[in-house]
């Protein structure tokens, strides 16, 4: 079921359980934030999408998170105003704390014309440029790996390994937290045969065909043989799988 | 897996075999329950509560981790909380955390090598009037000086070798 809300003074209509944010984004306004990813659930952690709304029936205006707020008919919301731009301001200062380096902050920064870090960067986090938004986390645990641990509280929480360990025992170098992570803080270096990545070093698999690193071994043992490709097509890069699988696919004589 | 770990497995498996309804919202429930067992919380035990649950081990370690009250380290047989609430402060708590220090070389969040005694802070107590104040093993222990504490972890600690 769609419900109708008003975004801007604009009539919008969104199915019912999306989220404001993905409501107001789908209807073009530019509303920032860095902690959010469809395919996960919220963790409304980097405080930038905030919104202001109005609920049918009342007459005062509160401040949320849009990004865990669910759209509801009726409910009149604005995605910008000076009153939201100062907080978004503000809560960019406390993510420049921790991310003083992070071009993506930046970015932000200019549309929110803060143009210095009004706090003393963090310098002794365990992972630079992390901003706790545990996006890592959350798409390794909807990846099924659950192989990276918001450990401690306060000033002193870090993400990593679990068990004050130096390497995540359960990753197997999907990478997906490397794409996830809106700063860019996680590292991963590959060779020709092997990738590092929090603090292990796994095998890559290379295409059948052309020999390009595919993904780690590890990660490909514990992909659904069932799922996907044809046995003879699943260890192929992308280019070669698209070339193998249109052949197959031709009406014959082409 | 060495001996210890193997017992610290076996030992958690007694806690866990208490939550037989394996439900994830017993967590901190468990983990009170294996602290009150081991002192602190053994990686085994945490990995196996995580197996008995369902969850995984980074999960139940971020839990762990993220209360105050949990430890992940060993901790000591006795211990001697010191107040340091604005009451406390006032009154020479600070005196007494360096009485601490000098009778046992430890410091706030400290545990002795012998694991005989953990020195902990905590913000306040809420008996102000009786400040500055200590808890030895949970005891409330008023009008506290650095001279009365030393004999009373003297005492403490005199105890467990007695028994």
């Amino acid at each position: 079921m769609d419900v109708e809300l008003i975004i801007d003074g604009e009539p919008v209509v969104a199915p019912e359980g999306s989220s404001l944010l993905t409501a107001a984004r789908a209807a073009g306004r530019n509303v920032p934030g860095l902690c959010h990813h469809d395919a996960v659930p919220a963790n409304a952690s980097c405080r930038l999408c905030q919104v202001e709304i109005r609920r049918p029936g009342r007459d005062w205006t509160q401040l949320t998170t849009s990004c865990d707020y669910p759209v509801s008919a009726g409910l009149t919301v604005v995605t910008d105003s000076p009153r939201i731009r100062e907080l978004r301001a503000m809560n960019l200062r406390l993510l420049l704390r921790r991310a003083p380096e992070a071009p993506v902050l930046w970015a932000i920064a200019e549309r929110l014309g803060v143009t210095e870090p009004l706090f003393a960067p963090v310098t002794d986090a365990p992972l630079p440029d992390c901003i706790l938004c545990e996006l890592c986390v959350r798409v390794c645990s909807a990846a099924g790996y659950d192989a990276l641990a918001v450990s401690g509280r306060g000033s002193g929480k870090y993400v990593g390994p679990a068990f004050g360990r130096a390497a995540a025992e359960d990753c197997v170098g999907c990478a997906s937290c490397v794409e996830a992570c809106p700063t860019s803080c996680i590292a991963m270096e590959d060779t020709a045969t092997t990738r590092r990545i929090w603090g292990r070093t796994l095998d890559l698999l290379t295409c059948e065909r052309c020999g390009r690193a595919i993904t780690t071994k590890a990660h490909r043992e514990t992909i659904d043989p069932g799922i996907g490709h044809k046995e003879d097509e699943r260890d192929l890069c992308d280019a070669c799988k698209k070339r193998v699988v249109s052949k197959r696919l031709a009406p014959p004589g082409r | 897996m060495s001996d210890t770990e193997a017992i610290d497995t076996i030992r958690a498996a007694a806690v866990l075999a208490r939550y037989p309804r394996r439900d994830p919202g017993d967590l901190v429930n468990i983990l009170h329950d294996l602290q009150a067992e081991f002192r602190y919380l053994p990686e085994e035990a945490l990995r196996e509560t995580a197996s008995h649950l369902g969850l995984a081990p980074t999960q139940v370690y971020g839990v762990a981790t993220f209360y105050h009250g949990f430890h992940t380290a060993p901790r000591g047989e006795h211990t001697c909380t010191v107040c340091v609430g604005t009451a406390c402060h006032v009154r020479g708590a600070a005196r007494l955390l360096e009485q601490v220090e000098r009778d046992t070389g430890i410091g706030a969040g400290g545990t002795t090598p012998d694991l005989s005694l953990s020195v902990e802070e905590v913000g306040c107590v809420g008996a102000c009037a009786l400040g500055p104040l200590v808890l030895m093993d949970g005891e409330y222990h008023g009008d506290m000086t650095p001279e009365r504490l030393s004999r009373l972890m003297k005492k403490a600690l005199a105890a467990e070798e007695g028994s």
